[in-house]
């Protein structure tokens, strides 16, 4: 019986390592340090979406698909001014509710010295978008939109917001503003 | 003594709640009936339950079964996913139905997810499936718009005017392949 015991326990420990091996693959560079502590600074209650909020497939996928394990942020030239913006997937939890958690999707326009110009584009609190939503970096090319067929070229990098195996958009900035392409649905 | 009883009963009974969890069967066949594509390696089995996965699958019908947390889509998309699903013999797993979320098109609500007329058949559930035999399918029941995007193929019960590349009444459908 002890042996059993043993077992057992020898099991839970190995998943429970290997778990915590894949984790500490995906801490963030200093540059997403230095932009979590000013994230924390003006929203407290939020923090960057790590690969553990996500739904083992898309973990997986992650992992093994894309070869990356930062689904939270984008960190990348957005404007084409030269200074890094960032993309951002938030969970914050809810002050009046603990057990509420709300997503929110960012884009934080970088205007030197550490200062950013902060732009909330969408939020939401369901249990689909909880587990399977990510961020992926849009190098410069020409994107059709699904829904209209008309063609978009980006002069500067983009960032694509997923639903996993369901729906994608690409945002990006022209002339100062933000738009989107419906690069899936 | 007491304390080895106990030790005991537990260890047995959390290996009977392990094979029964594991086990993952309906009592009664699917619906469906056997239609099993074995070239494929897709096999159905009358008894499974959400693809063997009831934890990250539901199943609530026995038929085609949506990813945890995706909300039924519209009966039309349901009564074609059915066909689908016996038309290749399998237990389809769906990964986007009647969401109404971005990044889905929330814009127009009396098209698309957002309607409940919009269905992804996701490529990671339905390993072993090829597109063309999907979109065929798709075709045979009755679904006016089928394509291959990213990781999943989008099935819609109307055509976008605006763009023809998914109409799948333009698709050289060829089920052999």
């Amino acid at each position: 019986m002890k042996k059993l015991f043993v077992i057992i326990a020898v099991l839970f420990y190995s998943a429970a390592h290997a778990q915590s091996a894949e984790v500490s693959a995906a801490k963030p560079t200093l540059n997403e340090i230095n932009i979590e502590a000013i994230i924390n600074q003006k929203y407290p209650s939020c923090k960057i979406l790590s690969p553990t909020d996500l739904n083992e497939g898309l973990q997986s996928y992650l992992i093994k698909s894309l070869g990356h394990q930062t689904p939270g942020i984008v960190p990348t030239d957005l404007t084409g001014d030269g200074i890094k913006d960032y993309a951002v997937l938030l969970r914050c939890k809810n002050k009046k509710a603990p057990n509420r958690v709300t997503e929110k999707f960012a884009i934080l326009v970088g205007k030197g010295n550490n200062k950013y110009d902060w732009n909330f584009i969408a939020k939401w609190e369901d249990k689909l978008s909880l587990d399977n939503l990510y961020l992926t970096l849009i190098e410069p090319s020409t994107l059709k939109d699904v829904n209209d067929g008309k063609e978009v070229q980006l002069t500067n990098a983009g960032v694509e917001l997923n639903l996993f195996e369901a729906a994608a958009r690409v945002y990006y900035f022209e002339n100062g503003k933000i738009k989107f392409v419906q690069v899936s649905d | 003594m007491l304390s080895s009883t106990y030790i005991r009963i537990t260890v047995i009974g959390f290996a009977l709640c392990f094979a029964t969890t594991a086990s993952a069967r309906y009592i009664e066949s699917d619906p469906v009936g056997l239609t099993a594509d074995n070239q494929n390696g897709t096999a159905n089995h009358l008894y499974v339950y959400a693809n063997n996965n009831p934890i990250a699958y539901i199943d609530p019908k026995g038929l085609f079964h949506y990813k945890d947390g995706v909300p039924a889509a519209g009966a039309e998309v349901e009564a074609g996913l059915r066909c689908m699903d016996k038309e290749l013999g399998t237990d389809l797993g769906i990964s986007g139905g009647g969401e109404c979320v971005e990044p889905h098109n929330t814009a127009d609500a009396t098209r698309g997810h957002c309607a409940g007329k919009a269905a992804d058949i996701s490529d990671r559930m339905n390993s072993g499936l090829i597109v063309n035999k999907v979109i065929c399918a798709a075709k045979k029941c009755g679904f006016k718009y089928a394509k291959k995007e990213k990781d999943h193929a989008d099935v819609k019960t109307h055509t976008d005017l605006a763009n023809r590349s998914g109409d799948i009444s333009q698709y050289n459908c060829d089920c052999s392949k």
